[in-house]
């Protein structure tokens, strides 16, 4: 028994990547102690930072002010230092001498964890409008804005419930492109405001944007080919921020190898060599986090568009 | 008036999760949290052009937080442990995990928020605590500080997905499921 708990301790230390031995997880299914162990790591999953609410506004870049003050006094003083240097030793020798230090590493390498890495999470949001993806709502095609203002309550005014859990589903598939589309979930407050969040493979959830309560679907372009995407919707009223829906997974179709003679008039997916691309039920489930719906949720019908000429 | 509207993307799009995090790390000091965070996010705006990676972004403000959650707040006044209960159940965190999280210190409370509630992967947890064995020992450490604290609370373990992915494997040789 000590045994299997402390496989299953390492288990989790490891980060529970896999399934646990299956003698381990027999015990395990029926000892109290390991439900402990097991809901230590479960009770981290379910707590949820975006609950925290919003920072306060960013400080005054007073410390840019100072730090810019003191680059000023420096220059002036190491002038001063390099005009007595070369009065006394003259400019070719100091020269000469500067020639031969090794400085280290440039900028760019010193800096380098934070150099974005184009190999990585391709497709998400990008500050650069240049490259950003474009997210849009159906049937309008209209940008989705960043954020949409609710109105205030008065003081007197009853809060309603809170929305509840919308039902998303997806709507096609394409190279660069996912749609998605949802219906609102039944009982709650009424619905000011759609919240989009996406996330690449097993990594963080972002917000993509928002959309008024009319829309109900959306179109996201400018997706990396044959990368997994999750999508989950939420609703938000004038009180509350909802649940989330269910988390939509599915990878976009990769690129063609060679362009197609043809487009056949099927809805089928392209004729190309490589395997047609998961759906929903066939993509693997990602190492649930703490924003994973836990409740197993209803497969969803999948309609693959046609495929691109 | 476009520097602008960056700025406001990139707090837009970091800002409240960078807060939760910073909650955590400095296990619910609101108004510590608040500049901690704020902070990072005025030097991520500096460097706006160097973080336009977002899971980059996010994992360099996470270290920047946790950096300066290690260093000390002269005059800061902290509040209460109710009131920083208080605050972290409105996230989620039970007795038992605030109790765990409380015995770890900051880079290894770092660790284990970027791991097991923001699910990071190990490189960009390695960008905020800059250690992988930081991982293993923060897990360990909080694994064994939480069993103690829900024995002693004898708090009823919450059943999620490790629960169910574990009765999953269980679930084919268990008696009454063999065929």
């Amino acid at each position: 028994m000590n045994d299997s708990h402390q496989i299953l301790d390492e288990w989790l230390i490891e980060g529970a990547v896999g399934d646990p031995p299956r003698e381990v997880a027999v015990h395990a299914a029926v000892c109290a102690s390991c439900a402990r162990r097991l809901g230590a790591f479960d009770a981290l999953a379910a707590v949820d930072v975006s609950a925290a609410g919003s920072p306060p506004p960013l400080p005054a870049p007073s410390r840019l002010v100072v730090g810019m003050a003191w680059a000023r006094i420096g220059t002036a003083v190491a002038g001063t230092v390099v005009a007595g240097i070369l009065v006394v030793f003259g400019a070719s020798q100091l020269l000469g001498w500067v020639g031969n230090l090794d400085l280290g590493p440039g900028p760019s390498e010193i800096a380098g964890f934070v150099t974005p890495d184009p190999s990585r999470d391709q497709g998400t949001i990008n500050p650069d409008p240049a490259v950003q993806p474009s997210l849009s709502a159906e049937p309008s095609g209209t940008p989705i804005p960043s954020f949409i203002p609710l109105p205030s309550l008065a003081p007197n005014e009853q809060p309603p419930d809170a929305p509840s859990a919308p039902f998303l589903q997806l709507n096609g598939v394409g190279q660069t492109t996912m749609s998605v589309r949802w219906s609102p979930g039944s009982g709650g407050g009424p619905v000011q405001k759609w919240e989009i969040w996406r996330r690449t493979g097993n990594g963080t959830w972002f917000k993509l944007g928002e959309l008024p309560p009319g829309n109900l679907s959306l179109t996201n372009s400018g997706l990396s080919p044959n990368t997994t995407y999750s999508f989950r919707v939420r609703a938000a009223n004038v009180a509350w921020l909802g649940p989330f829906s269910n988390t939509i997974t599915a990878t976009t179709l990769p690129p063609a190898t060679t362009p197609p003679p043809s487009t056949p008039p099927s809805n089928t997916p392209a004729p190309t060599d490589t395997p047609p691309p998961p759906t929903p039920e066939e993509t693997p489930t990602p190492v649930p986090t703490a924003e994973e719906t836990p409740t197993p949720v209803p497969t969803p019908e999948v309609s693959l568009p046609p495929p691109s000429p | 008036m476009e520097d602008h509207s960056r700025t406001a993307d990139f707090v837009e799009l970091h800002g409240d999760r960078l807060f939760g995090f910073a909650m955590l790390v400095t296990l619910g000091d609101a108004t510590l949290a608040g500049k901690l965070s704020s902070q990072a996010l005025a030097a991520g705006v500096e460097r706006i052009e160097e973080l336009r990676h977002p899971v980059r972004a996010a994992a360099w403000l996470r270290g920047e937080v946790t950096k300066g959650a290690g260093r000390p707040a002269w005059g800061h006044q902290r509040p209460s442990e109710i009131e920083r209960r208080d605050a972290l159940g409105s996230l989620g965190v039970d007795a038992p995990t605030f109790d765990a999280l409380a015995s770890l210190d900051v880079r290894s409370r770092a660790a284990i928020v970027a791991t097991s509630v923001e699910g990071f992967s190990p490189a960009d947890v390695f960008e905020i605590v800059h250690s992988d064995e930081r991982v293993r020992r923060a897990r360990r450490e909080y694994l064994t500080a939480y069993l103690a604290s829900s024995e002693t609370r004898q708090a009823d373990p919450p059943a999620g997905d490790l629960a169910a992915r574990v009765r999953a494997t269980a679930a084919p040789v268990l008696p009454g499921n063999r065929r």
